[in-house]
């Protein structure tokens, strides 16, 4: 009986999902593909988006990403780089900051947005603007990226490490001439993993980035990012469903470009980079 | 190239101990800045008028009402509600994945999951705004509503249970599967009796983790869930949740709304850190990063 049963829920079971996210995709190809076209990425928006492209969009999302790039990278190395060194005694310095790091990845991005909103918007003048936008996303994607890079340099094998430390090497070379280049492809696809986070967030830009349309000429500028235009679109505009759709379409192949890039990484990487982003 | 030098490597100590404690400066950074700013609120309210109350009113004049129990109990109501109809499925997805499909099926199934839990919540929220909406708005208007927000996170959350299910599952013991194949125990038995169990710890992590991610789940659920603030008397009624409340109006409130706002904002991040800190309670040791 629980055999049957078994059998029978569980194809079931992939027969739901597979078919309502293909059912998703079908949907949005279909009323998107009408709207895209070479003139949609490389014209500006016009009529609030309505016609026009998002050639502005993408330029101010692209520079809010690598912002948000820039700025987390070197923090969250330090951070994993720090843990490594002190995991090993489980003291309560260590195990505090890594609660701390677990609460972070938990708060939701709005309310990192909020934050942004007070910090770096009101308290330290920047406005609605790309950095602003950039720096809360930086700390959004941080204790994630803390803690993948933390778990890629565990891979480091023990016996490397106390060789090491039988050598005198100071912690500078370590890290720099063992540690990095061990866990190069782990780093690199903890990071093209906070890339895809940056480009889905929505909550947290609405209220740091702003809505501005025109194309942003410096960091200072507020500027619209593609997830927040899609929103725009389908909420706040009426008969914006298409364009929506169109924007969502390209978010998608973004995202799917980016995740075929971390399979390629991945492939030769154990199960903990999947499961420390889920 | 010099390989050793005392005064570099203190030099490096003290700034990789500087980038450790940037975590913990960040947290007291937003707890202090969300408590500053909600004070207003709470000193003329009180903490009990929020956390009992259900009626949203913050910009009336002469009676303002800021009781956020409606919008908790929505926000509870449909997370909870979308991992309870996520879990079963994932589980048996992961049923058809572990016992009944071959090899390049697995990998294929596995990865189709890793690619979907990479959308957008804005999609989802997108494609329930075009397409689920308006499919329940036929038989039950007004179609924005706790069931059409509840499938939708349902969908969002599937991928995220299935991975860290998934994880837990296949970190079981190799010797166990060995002696109960050689006990003739059937794959299910297995699956069901042996593994599982061993994966207890494991599967509820990876619930409670995704239960506080569809807590915090914000633009999908503005999207679908018709944004009324009320206890819903069945599924089909409109709702609002906290964070869709903070999303809509936030670009607008100004004095005692905007802290009250901040205030609820609070309110969900100690709901979400005490969810978070439990479950780290009770983590077993050999657990943590070793």
């Amino acid at each position: 009986m629980t055999r049957v049963m078994t059998k029978v829920f569980a194809i079931a079971a992939v027969v739901i999902c597979i078919g309502t996210f293909v059912t998703m995709l079908i949907g949005l190809i279909n009323s998107g593909y009408q709207s895209l076209s070479f003139e949609f990425l490389f014209s500006s928006p016009r009529n609030f988006g309505l016609e026009g492209g998002i050639a502005p969009i993408l330029i101010s999302t692209s520079m809010i990403l690598v912002l948000a790039i820039l700025f987390a990278v070197p923090i969250s190395m330090l951070t994993a780089i720090f843990l490594f060194f002190r995991c090993r005694c489980d003291t309560v310095q260590t195990r505090l900051i890594l609660t701390v790091l677990e609460l972070l990845a938990s708060i939701p991005s709005i309310v990192f947005g909020l934050f942004g909103m007070l910090f770096f918007c009101d308290f330290l003048h920047l406005g609605f603007s790309i950095l602003s936008g950039g720096l809360t996303l930086a700390l959004m994607i941080f204790p994630t990226l803390c803690l993948t890079l933390f778990a890629s340099f565990l891979t480091l094998p023990n016996e490397t490490r106390m060789v090491s430390e039988s050598l005198g090497l100071s912690r500078l070379t370590v890290a720099r001439h063992l540690l990095i280049p061990h866990s190069i492809s782990g780093i690199v696809a903890g990071i093209v993993l906070g890339v895809c986070r940056c480009v889905a967030e929505t909550a947290a830009l609405i209220f740091t980035s702003g809505y501005s349309i025109r194309q942003p000429r410096s960091i200072f500028d507020s500027g619209r990012s593609l997830s927040v235009h899609i929103y725009e679109l389908a909420m706040n505009v009426a008969g914006g469903d298409a364009n929506a759709n169109a924007a969502a379409l390209v978010l998608l192949i973004v995202l799917l470009i980016i995740n075929l890039l971390i399979f390629a990484i991945v492939d030769r990487q154990p199960n903990w980079i999947r499961s420390a982003n889920h | 190239m010099k390989l050793t030098n005392r005064y570099r490597d203190l030099t490096f100590d003290v700034i990789i101990t500087v980038g450790a404690y940037f975590g913990i400066a960040v947290l007291i950074l937003i707890l202090i800045l969300l408590l500053g700013n909600s004070f207003p609120a709470l000193s003329e309210f009180g903490l009990g008028e929020f956390i009992t109350e259900s009626k949203w009113n913050p910009t009336n004049e002469s009676m303002p009402k800021v009781g956020a129990v409606a919008m908790l109990a929505c926000s509870l109501m449909i997370s909870i509600g979308a991992v309870a109809i996520a879990f079963p499925i994932g589980l048996f997805y992961l049923a058809f994945v572990f016992l009944y499909s071959p090899k390049w099926m697995a990998f294929l199934l596995r990865r189709i999951m890793e690619l979907v839990g990479g959308i957008p919540s804005i999609v989802f929220g997108l494609w329930g705004l075009i397409t689920l909406v308006p499919m329940v708005n036929q038989y039950y208007p007004p179609g924005a509503s706790m069931l059409s927000a509840t499938l939708v996170l349902a969908l969002m959350t599937l991928p995220t249970i299935i991975i860290s299910v998934e994880a837990a599952l296949s970190s079981c013991r190799f010797d166990l599967m060995l002696a109960s194949n050689a006990l003739g125990i059937s794959k299910e038995s297995y699956f069901w009796f042996i593994a599982i169990p061993q994966a207890k710890y494991g599967m509820i992590v990876g619930i409670v983790l995704s239960l506080t991610r569809v807590i915090g789940e914000t633009m999908a659920v503005v999207m679908v869930s018709g944004n009324v603030i009320q206890i819903p008397g069945s599924v089909f009624d409109p709702i609002r949740t906290v964070t869709a409340n903070l999303a809509l109006e936030m670009g607008y409130a100004a004095d005692i709304h905007r802290s009250a706002l901040f205030t609820i904002a609070l309110v969900l991040m100690l709901m979400i850190g005490t969810l978070v800190l439990t479950l780290r309670w009770f983590q077993p040791r050999s657990f943590k990063g070793e």
